[in-house]
């Protein structure tokens, strides 16, 4: 395929993206579409449930691919490598925050985040000190020798999230992360996502939760596998609603 | 990496909302979308974006440059591209991809042993299926070597050259045919018999006894003989206590007593006992005979001497000649033996030595360990089976866990192999159990019978190594289907 990548600034960017899942019908969970995402954004992708959020989350996590287009993934076609140097490329550059946390029962905190990290060959003792250091961020450090089974749902998630980023990955895929707390507890969930994305790192939050969406920098709402709104967030004292100034072809930035 | 995040941080200031989301048609706004980007975004964004678009600038300009130059050389496009610092940056990217990293070797046992350390009873359960096969293997393996080394042991102390010789019968009329009674001699002549002992039975009815007031016509369990030449050096009997007869001793009424012979008795040296009508002193104890001569230990060995004064030499007929041959002599000795004793019908003599009843030994155990030997590979194959049945339910319950570790970045190679490792770990835990099931039950064999303890050596790592090797068969559909499972489901199962 000849293409062009995306600028270097961009993280993400997907390029007229189709997924039909075969079937009579099949089934067009996504269609054409065409975003771009830019590094270190902070990302709510909302829609109701049916909509092909989760298929865009995991077509851009590179853990589905597309029927059709380009997925851009730190400057790499994510649609034309094999699925060996898409394992690499999530090892590398992606983390996940699942709703079901997806803790090991029989590890304690520090080495579920650890163990995150064993498929970049990091050595056991630079993991180790990583994921000290991740919980610490997501203000844990002192629940690092409890087992999943010993936490509530919120700190469960937390450490989810330590796994996450004690990799240092470039963007960050949250699907539903609050999907499984409470209303008090997912909002700060999300304050510290927000706080990952202020290091820099992009976040990509998909949730159908409205009022929590309200949080981000920009927000993308997908409806029947299209998106129909991309929002950026407004400035104080601007106009209500959004003034359209200048045209440009979805998503597709150069 | 650094600069991304230096770039990247300005984007970020918390105090702003969105309006209600849900209020407008959502169809009306598509246009707005994109085209709202470069608009609303803040002072410090659009310096950003500002940045961006130059630097974009310059890496197109720098491009358009190499390409022009590449053209005007003469050199190919899409290397030059290659060359540039931008493509490169792509490139090492590609190739830092496509090189395969493989786990730290403790991590592959730290994932491979997950499974079975949060849940050890399953894994113990279904590692005691195979264990038990091995147990089989084990036994079956350790019995005969004990046996074997049992028998080493004995003809080690006493045993490969001693040739019995014993009274035949004849072919037609199956009539004992006796042994001469110059045998003895003309045995010992055989220039490669070391020692030759004779022993002869006495008319029935001739017992032993404590003293003269036991009620006559009772063994007792002990057996009245007499025995001639050398048992120390024919049979290795050794005496506890006393001497074997002499020329003194040898005329006058004296007796030496089998282990068994002098407990019941109850008599020591210088006691006497009370045989055929009369008082014999006693002047040795034999410590218990090797196995299998362990019938004279109750027997009750007479002076020859004396006992010729008795009874004549038909009352007292030769029973059995021991003969131990200079090492490595036996077959020789055999050959001749059935001649030289019975120089006028050689064919009216048993001949017979130790490693006749070991082959025969040898015999019974074949059949016995291809029984065995069977037994073991069904409770293997029902192992296999046990473990294959938890593999499937492992995998099944842990799809969440596959799919998280595809999310982190393993290949579908790794999650194979992490369920096919752990299925060999069951099967190897299985083998270890199996060994010390299977020793135990070797040693609880040989302690019964007084035997030696043997399992051959190379059975400890064979034994697990088979179990392993099961549990890697029995893995391989549940490990495919784990690797097989896409890597999406992380996402959808709830």
């Amino acid at each position: 395929m000849n293409t062009t990548p995306p600028p270097s600034t961009a993280q993400i960017a997907l390029r007229h993206v189709n997924k039909i899942y075969p079937g009579s019908p099949p089934l067009h969970v996504l269609k054409d579409v065409s975003v771009t995402i830019h590094k270190g954004e902070f990302v709510a992708v909302v829609g109701p449930s049916g909509s092909g959020k989760t298929t865009m989350l995991s077509i851009m996590g590179t853990l589905d691919q597309p029927t059709s287009g380009e997925v851009w993934v730190d400057g790499v076609n994510a649609a034309e490598i094999s699925e060996v140097e898409r394992s690499s490329l999530r090892s590398d550059v992606i983390g996940f925050v699942f709703q079901q946390f997806f803790l090991l029962p029989s590890l304690t905190a520090v080495e579920n985040v650890a163990e995150g990290m064993i498929y970049q060959r990091i050595p056991r003792a630079e993991r180790r000190s990583r994921a000290f250091a991740a919980l610490e961020k997501v203000g844990l450090s002192h629940r690092a020798g409890h087992r999943p089974g010993e936490l509530s749902g919120g700190e469960q998630q937390r450490v989810a999230i330590a796994r996450a980023i004690a990799g240092d990955p470039h963007v960050l895929f949250a699907d539903e992360p609050t999907g499984a707390l409470d209303q008090t507890t997912g909002h700060m969930i999300v304050d510290y996502l927000r706080g990952i994305a202020d290091t820099g790192t992009t976040v990509i939050v998909i949730t159908h939760d409205a009022g929590l969406a309200a949080g981000f920098d920009r927000k993308i709402s997908v409806l029947d596998g299209e998106i129909v709104r991309d929002q950026r967030r407004r400035q104080p004292g601007s106009a209500p609603s959004p003034a359209p100034a200048r045209l440009q072809p979805l998503g597709v930035a150069r | 990496m650094s600069q991304r995040r230096g770039r990247a941080t300005s984007l970020a200031s918390p105090t702003d909302e969105y309006g209600p989301l849900g209020d407008t048609n959502p169809r009306s706004v598509i246009l707005a979308v994109s085209a709202a980007e470069p608009e609303e975004a803040s002072p410090a964004e659009r310096r950003a974006l500002q940045r961006r678009a130059k630097a974009d600038a310059q890496a197109a300009k720098k491009e358009a440059k190499a390409v022009a130059r590449a053209a005007k050389q003469g050199r190919p496009v899409q290397a030059t591209l290659k060359a540039l610092p931008k493509a490169s940056k792509a490139s090492t990217r590609s190739k830092a991809l496509k090189q395969r990293r493989h786990l730290y070797f403790s991590d592959v046992v730290a994932t491979a042993t997950l499974g079975p350390r949060s849940r050890p009873v399953r894994a113990l359960l279904s590692a005691i299926g195979i264990g038990i096969g091995i147990t089989a293997l084990v036994a079956v393996l350790g019995v005969p070597a004990s046996e074997q080394a049992t028998r080493r042991a004995e003809l080690d102390v006493w045993g490969a050259n001693v040739i019995e010789v014993l009274p035949g019968q004849d072919r037609q009329t199956y009539e004992a045919i006796p042994i001469p009674d110059t045998a003895p001699e003309m045995v010992a002549r055989i220039r490669p018999v070391r020692a030759a002992f004779t022993i002869r039975s006495l008319p029935d009815g001739t017992y032993a006894y404590r003293n003269d007031k036991m009620s006559a016509g009772e063994s007792g369990g002990i057996t009245v003989l007499v025995g001639e030449g050398d048992p120390e050096g024919a049979l290795n009997a050794v005496l506890a206590e006393g001497r074997w007869f002499d020329e003194a001793t040898n005329d006058f009424p004296t007796v030496v007593l089998g282990a068994t012979a002098a407990q019941r008795l109850r008599v020591g040296i210088g006691q006497q006992v009370w045989i055929a009508q009369s008082w014999w002193a006693v002047i040795g104890i034999f410590d218990p005979l090797p196995r299998y001569s362990r019938t004279y230990d109750s027997a009750v060995f007479l002076a020859p001497g004396w006992a010729k004064t008795l009874f004549s030499s038909e009352e007292m007929p030769i029973q059995s000649i021991e003969v131990n041959a200079v090492s490595g002599q036996a077959p020789a000795v055999r050959s001749v033996l059935a001649a030289t004793v019975n120089p006028a019908q050689p064919s009216g003599v048993k001949v017979s030595s130790l490693s006749d009843l070991a082959y025969s030994q040898e015999q019974e155990m074949a059949t016995f360990r291809r029984l065995a030997l069977g037994l073991g590979a069904v409770a293997l194959l029902v192992g296999g089976i046990g473990i294959a049945n938890t593999m499937v339910v492992a995998v099944m319950e842990r799809r969440g866990e596959i799919g998280l570790r595809r999310a982190l970045g393993a290949r579908t190679g790794q999650i194979g192999l992490q369920f096919v490792l752990e299925a060999a770990v069951i099967g190897l835990v299985g083998g270890l159990i199996g060994i010390a099931l299977g020793a135990y039950a070797v040693f609880c064999y040989t302690a019964y019978g007084s035997r030696v303890f043997a399992i051959p050596l190379w059975v400890l790592p064979a034994g697990p190594a088979m179990a392993a090797a099961v549990g890697i068969l029995a893995g391989l559909y549940p490990s495919l289907k784990a690797a097989r499972q896409p890597p999406t489901t992380a996402l959808r199962t709830v």
